[in-house]
């Protein structure tokens, strides 16, 4: 399970474009797909080795003026599924 | 060994074969109506045998392409095969065990990466007419395709598993492959819409969004879809397609009543 103090960096061989409102993301070694919303995007492109992942959601609560504990349990939870589907990588874990 | 050679033609593409006669010799028979048109521009295919490669482990078609940089390579026990989309060649080398259909699959490996080269694309999807209009319906292998042109009797079926996509003056062209089953001799149509299958218990068309429906395709573009090189020019591609012909989900069941839904929403 990921950590609020994780770091985690974008795979490096995904490929994104965006598609009106949405950012597909492509696993060209897998053969998927993910196609994320407006805040899926942002946090994708806020997941850039450094900042940890408590960082991105107070970032993204701030920038969507959206509930920060809400924003935390998404965070944390769509991290979760990017990394088990190949787009995210965890570079630095907390403990 | 025998040699021999024979030019093999779809849609836009010519591909000139050169290799063992026990491999091409079945091909030829079975495509000989899939000739070249005059001045096509051929890509030399060469085919050769060669017995220091270990034995073969199961088929061709097991092995993933893997593609850099425009040339795309396969290896597997028994098979070193490559296609550079730059110089316009591909050779294969295979161990004695290997057979017609091993070759057969190194030549769609070949005609994605030369359709694509010249502006169109190989596609994973059944072609079906339908009232003189063409509908591919796609998904990954199990989604349906076989099933559905089953169902789409007595329609011309292009191909139940691939098909060529080109660009025409009016919108996009859908291209028959031998490589699949067929039913009929249509060779091409305009294309109308893409379905993307969905087994389900109700038959329904649904909207896609367009991330979806670019995810979708992209995801279905053999070959290609696998290098990472490539694929910003595949999204962009299935964008320019998806401009002109509309996606929608298609929601089918093992009967034919996906066309009333399709004629009475889209026909």
């Amino acid at each position: 399970m990921l950590n609020w103090d994780d770091v985690l960096t974008k795979a490096p061989a995904i490929v994104t474009r965006e598609s009106g409102d949405e950012l597909v993301v492509v696993l060209p070694e897998q053969g998927k797909f993910v196609v994320l919303n407006a805040t899926g995007a942002r946090m994708l492109r806020l997941t850039d080795g450094i900042r940890t992942l408590r960082e991105i959601a107070r970032a993204i609560a701030l920038e969507f003026n959206a509930d920060p504990a809400q924003v935390e349990s998404d965070v944390l939870r769509f991290a979760q599924s990017l990394v088990e589907r190949g787009a995210l990588t965890v570079i630095k874990r907390h403990g | 060994m025998n040699l021999a050679h024979f030019d093999l033609g779809i849609a836009g593409t010519a591909l000139r074969l050169d290799g063992p006669e026990p491999w091409l010799t079945p091909l030829r028979v079975a495509w000989a109506s899939w000739t070249p048109a005059a001045e096509t521009p051929m890509w030399p295919v060469a085919i050769a045998e060669d017995a220091t490669l270990a034995e073969p482990q199961g088929p061709l078609f097991d092995a993933r392409p893997r593609c850099q940089g425009g040339v795309c390579t396969l290896r597997a026990p028994g098979f070193q095969g490559t296609v550079d989309a730059g110089q316009g060649l591909a050779d294969l080398r295979a161990h004695p065990a290997a057979a017609p259909a091993d070759v057969g699959y190194f030549l769609r490996v070949v005609l994605a990466v030369q359709t694509f080269a010249r502006g169109g694309m190989l596609f994973h999807a059944a072609g079906v007419e339908h009232r003189g209009k063409g509908y591919a319906l796609f998904g990954v292998s199990g989604s349906g395709k076989t099933t559905a042109s089953q169902f789409s009797a007595p329609d011309p079926v292009l191909n139940d598993d691939l098909l060529l996509l080109w660009p025409s003056t009016d919108g996009w062209q859908m291209y028959a492959t031998p490589f699949g089953k067929r039913r009929g001799d249509v060779r091409h149509v305009a294309l109308h819409s893409l379905l993307r299958l969905v087994k389900d218990s109700d038959v329904f068309l649904a909207p896609m969004s367009p991330g979806q429906a670019l995810g979708e395709l992209a995801s279905n573009t053999p070959v290609l879809s696998a290098d990472p090189l490539w694929l910003p020019d595949v999204l962009a591609r299935w964008e320019i397609v998806l401009a002109a012909v509309p996606a929608y989900a298609l929601h089918f069941r093992r009967d034919s009543t996906f066309w009333e839904v399709i004629d009475a929403e889209l026909g």
